[in-house]
């Protein structure tokens, strides 16, 4: 068990930021904490790391307690956080160096060690670049270098792809698949979904400090009625229809507005059929036809009643 | 709208405005305390030694040693048996003064001084004193002793201050004042910077908005002026009504310098944001300089240097903001006409003008983002 | 020592800054050196600018003001207020005696309801000498007019009352104590909590102290190197100001007391550090940065004696003041100021001046170090 958190609270002032809050992590797993802004991603990421003082609970990492000095338990963790955390005033290799120095005190391996973890962010010929010189991508990646290149076992990310380019962005998750590829353990907070489903072993769904839901992927979406989302342009159905439809085996709601019909379904192998027969039979005009797959959103949307992105 | 805004991010910034105000109502009260002290309070007894190389002037020797008995006396003896020991004695330092009595009198002292001049002061006016009995005395001996009792009475002819004087303890407030009103360079400043892109990142985001550049600074700027000139006006009710200051009767005029003084503060930040080249800090560091160099010119540490200033480069004094600013303040006291005060507020004025449409030149062609 | 590597790193890419800082700083110093020597210019009866209005027409009147012309330099003055308020203000005159119409007669008829009027500037002690002057020539004059002596003679006499001869003698200043090290508590106050505590706000940055504190290196050796690094910035800067010292005066440094000196400010410069260290632990904006460094230097300054001598202190201020290192500092150079072949050097209150500031700057240092632990936030 390389994380436990057994029923976390922290309360700020008035408001429950974390509400027993569980967690486990296991060796290799990349675990995705999935919730909203403000949902405690980062407040659970702050007591895990012992930089957050928490009211009830307990946290073990790597089997033991967690306190700020724990520096045993320390070195073998990385932390990239959601804000770049550089010096303005050094030099891309020098904030590698600096901190990946707080971690590897042998000279050698250390030089070994920065080196390799500008390679892994591809940032070979900035090295003697100041941050102020850097795209935003460019520095969320020296973001990342600082935070892992001590090699540790246990990598925590906060949302390290806010406002970041799509090219970097998928750099940096086949970066952190990699990573895990390498023997890392890895917790994975966002709020994008996409990046979760792209590459978490495991999700934690959270929503106002609370458990939501868990599992892989394909188990949350299991865990929903929607198993197939249909979109439908159309430009004239009647409420009756739209009625008739809602009442098709395994559909169970649908909507129009804005010219789209909206059917969700649950789990079936005929429901797109279905539906497209009975517009056919009822002569209504359609264009075009999407059908989606339920993604986490919908799993969020479920369970909450809220989205996850506002 | 905007300027609601710019106003709210200035009160927000709590500890740059803590400080700001801390910074006169602390240091009023340290100069208020410190310039209490009596000058007099902790007077010890001037040491003195007396070499008698004649008999003439024995009645002096004995005045002398009259002061230096009784109660509080005003001088301390030190024995000397010879006039070598005596000057070694005064230059060591363990004598102020050294009178040497001959025909006449002679004082010898290592540098002037209060002591030394309350000495020559004793001394002068024993000389006075008996040549006026002697001469009284060669022609009207029997009127001899009311004369001494009327010299002992003294005389109150003189009678003080006409009106109000100057005072150079005050003056420290009103520099003091003027270093609030300069203190908001420094908000000036950050008015400069965020819309340069090429400096600030925050500069940059707005950069992009389809706002005017100069629509955003004037806002700001005004906001910036109206805090300072708020919070300078703070500092003069401090030292009014908890230090007891005085600084004229009229509240509009008090009220006129707060908001010129920090106009002018608050522009000069600008013009140095703007026109100063390099790193934003470097060009903080370089604002901060030139303003260190303002108070000293203006006196504040040391008033001999206001002083040389003048008699070297009198223009420099005369547009030094620190001197205005606090002229400003000190013309209400002293002059009874306005003629002073509005002098240093339009040269105020201009400067500020001058400043802002250096900083507005600079700031409209500056189009890329270059760092 | 990675950390203090780093620091070095940090301090160079803001070396502009600093030696901005520095240079602005000595030369500050220099020229109060220069202009501030003497403070006692202030006190000096000798010979000042003053101005008399005359407005009567009496030989007394005209006496009083011929006596005074042999004493000082009378400078020309219209009638006028703004023109008065003028003069004194810009001190072109440091006293104006203004003499009414009419005074000669009632002070020939009757001394004693006859009336002057007088203003002051700024130096007020000046011109109490010049009242004295004043009294001292009508007391004499009255004097001669109650005895009966007419008064053209009884002018003739007062005027020609002899004056004791004043005999300055130098005093050579071999003896190496130097008022640029008098104003060094303002200097170095500014000068090193400026430098020093720009770095230190670089570690202050949220996200920045976040990762170094998730790190396994203890906060406690992160910050002494800090720390350390701070220190050697001090010296580095105390040197320079020693260079600036030894130019302007070489026995400044290699006389006795200048060697006392010397070690006094080096004590001096290590409070100074102390002071930004500690300050550096809670200051987290540049911003503010100015405004409490203004407040330290002046406020410490004024209350320690560097700008006011501290003889000319309230006790109720110096007994606050004792509380604070820059008294020390400069009661041990006021001692060092005052030594002469005669009057040697007062080992012991060099050495618990020395002594206190030392235990101050301690304090500083662990109170900064303890209050920079690993902790978790609330």
């Amino acid at each position: 068990m390389v994380v436990k958190i057994d029923n976390l609270v922290k309360r700020y002032k008035d408001v429950l930021a974390v509400d027993h809050f569980n967690m486990e992590l296991k060796e290799g797993e990349i675990l995705g904490l999935l919730g909203p802004n403000g949902s405690g991603k980062s407040t659970t990421i702050n007591c895990i790391l012992a930089l957050l003082k928490y009211d009830k609970g307990t946290i073990e990492v790597f089997g033991q307690e967690m306190t700020p000095s724990s520096y045993n338990i320390k070195k073998d963790i990385g932390v990239v956080m959601q804000n770049v955390a550089v010096f303005d005033e050094l030099t891309v290799f020098e904030n590698i160096d600096y901190f990946c120095g707080l971690y590897i005190k042998d000279t050698a391996k250390r030089k070994q060690y920065v080196k390799e973890a500008i390679q892994f962010v591809a940032l070979e010929g900035y090295e003697k670049f100041l941050p102020k010189k850097l795209s935003g991508g460019l520095l969320r990646r020296l973001n990342i270098a600082c935070g892992i290149a001590h090699k540790p076992k246990l990598i925590i990310l906060d949302e390290p792809t806010v406002a970041v380019d799509p090219q970097s962005r998928d750099y940096i998750l086949k970066g952190i698949q990699e990573l895990n590829r390498q023997g890392a353990t890895i917790i994975y907070t966002s709020h994008y979904m996409e990046e979760v489903e792209q590459i978490c072993t495991r999700i934690i769904i959270i929503d106002k400090g609370r458990n939501i839901a868990e599992g892989t992927k394909e188990a949350l979406k299991q865990m929903i009625k929607t198993g197939e989302t249909v979109r439908i342009n159309i430009l004239n159905i009647s409420k009756e229809q739209v009625v008739q439809i809602s009442a098709l085996p395994n559909v169970f709601s649908a909507e129009y507005a804005d010219e789209t019909l909206v059917v969700h379904c649950e789990q079936g192998k005929h429901n797109l059929a279905n539906i497209l027969d009975y517009l056919s039979q009822n002569q209504i005009v359609y264009d075009r036809v999407l059908s989606e797959l339920p993604t986490l959103n919908d799993v969020f949307l479920e369970m909450t009643g809220n989205q996850l992105r506002d | 709208m905007r300027f609601k805004y710019s106003l709210l991010t200035l009160l927000r910034s709590k500890s740059y405005l803590f400080w700001t105000l801390a910074f006169p109502i602390i240091l009023g009260t340290f100069f208020n305390v410190a310039f209490s002290g009596d000058l007099m309070a902790n007077f010890e007894p001037i040491p003195i030694a007396v070499v008698e190389e004649s008999g003439v002037n024995t009645m002096f020797n004995e005045i002398l040693h009259q002061l230096a008995d009784g109660e509080t006396p005003m001088l301390r003896i030190v024995p000397a048996t010879s006039l070598y020991e005596a000057e070694t004695l005064l230059i060591g330092g363990e004598i102020t003064g050294l009178f040497v009595l001959r025909e006449d009198i002679e004082l010898m002292v290592t540098r002037t001084g209060i002591n030394q001049s309350i000495l020559q002061t004793i001394s002068n006016e024993f000389v006075r004193r008996s040549a006026t009995i002697t001469d009284i005395a060669a022609e009207r001996p029997d009127l001899v002793m009311d004369i001494v009792a009327q010299m002992n009475a003294g005389i109150d002819v003189n009678q003080g201050t006409a009106g109000l004087g100057t005072d150079i303890v005050i003056y420290h407030f009103y520099a003091l004042l003027a270093m609030v009103c300069f203190m908001g360079s420094q908000a000036g400043f950050k008015v400069s910077i965020d819309v340069q892109a090429g400096v600030s990142p925050l500069a940059a985001r707005r950069s992009v908005a389809p706002t005017k550049k100069m629509a955003l600074v004037v806002n700001e700027f005004f906001a910036a002026v109206l805090i300072h000139g708020v919070i300078t006006f703070i500092s003069v009710a401090y030292l009014v009504f908890i230090l007891g200051i005085n600084f004229g009767q009229s509240l509009p005029l008090i009220l006129l310098v707060c908001f010129v003084g920090s106009l002018a503060g608050i522009s000069f930040g600008m013009l140095m944001a703007t026109v100063l080249k390099g790193k934003e800090n470097v060009r903080e560091a370089t604002m901060t300089a030139i303003t260190f160099v303002f108070y000293a010119a203006a006196g504040l540490f040391q008033s001999q240097i206001r002083l040389m200033v003048r008699n070297a480069a009198p223009i420099a004094d005369r547009i030094n903001p620190i001197t205005l600013i606090s002229d400003a303040f000190a013309s209400l006291v002293i002059y009874d006409t306005l003629d002073r005060y509005f002098r240093s507020l339009l040269i105020l004025l201009a400067m500020s003008a001058l400043f802002l449409v250096v900083s507005a030149a600079v700031l409209r062609r500056a189009r890329y983002a270059d760092s | 020592m990675q950390t203090l590597k780093y620091f070095f790193k940090i301090l160079n890419y803001h070396k502009m800054v600093l030696l901005i800082f520095v240079g602005l700083f000595v030369g500050l110093n220099i020229i109060f050196t220069e202009f501030g020597g003497e403070i006692t210019d202030v006190f000096s009866p000798q010979s000042l600018n003053i101005g008399v209005i005359n407005r009567d027409d009496h030989p007394i009147s005209d006496g009083l003001e011929a006596y005074l012309g042999g004493l000082h330099s009378i400078v020309p003055l219209e009638d006028d207020y703004t023109a008065m308020q003028d003069a004194l203000f810009f001190l072109d005159a440091a006293y104006i005696l203004i003499i009414d119409n009419g005074f000669g007669e009632t002070f020939y008829n009757d001394p004693d309801s006859a009336g002057l009027t007088n203003k002051k500037a700024a130096e007020a002690a000046a011109g109490f000498y010049v009242d004295g002057q004043i009294d001292s020539y009508l007391l004499a004059l009255r004097a001669y007019l109650s005895a009966g002596f007419e008064l053209e003679r009884a002018l003739a006499l007062t005027g020609s009352h002899e004056r004791v001869n004043v005999n300055i003698i130098e005093r050579e200043h071999i003896y190496g104590a130097s008022f640029y090290f008098q104003t060094l508590p303002f200097v170095f106050i500014s000068v090193i909590v400026l430098s020093v505590a720009t770095v230190l706000v670089v570690y202050k940055k949220e996200e920045l102290a976040k990762r170094m504190d998730v790190s396994p290196t203890p906060k406690l050796r992160r910050q002494t190197q800090i720390m350390v690094g701070c220190v050697v910035c001090t010296l580095a800067i105390w040197v320079v100001f020693m260079v600036g010292a030894y130019l302007l005066n070489p026995p400044a440094l290699t006389s006795t007391v200048g060697l006392l000196q010397v070690i006094n400010s080096l004590v001096l410069a290590v409070v100074c550090v102390s002071l930004a260290f500690l300050m550096g632990q809670f200051i987290k904006k540049a911003a503010v940065l100015l405004a409490i460094v203004q407040i330290l230097a002046l406020g410490l300054s004024f209350i320690s004696g560097v700008f006011v001598p501290q003889e000319f202190l309230a006790d109720g201020v110096l007994a606050i003041a004792r509380f604070t290192p820059t008294y020390w500092y400069i009661r041990a150079q006021d001692m060092l100021a005052a030594v002469s072949p005669t009057i040697g050097v007062d080992m012991r209150v060099f050495l618990q001046s020395i002594g206190i500031q030392l235990g101050f700057a301690v304090a500083m240092f662990a109170v900064a170090l303890a209050f920079g632990r690993e902790k978790r936030v609330s």
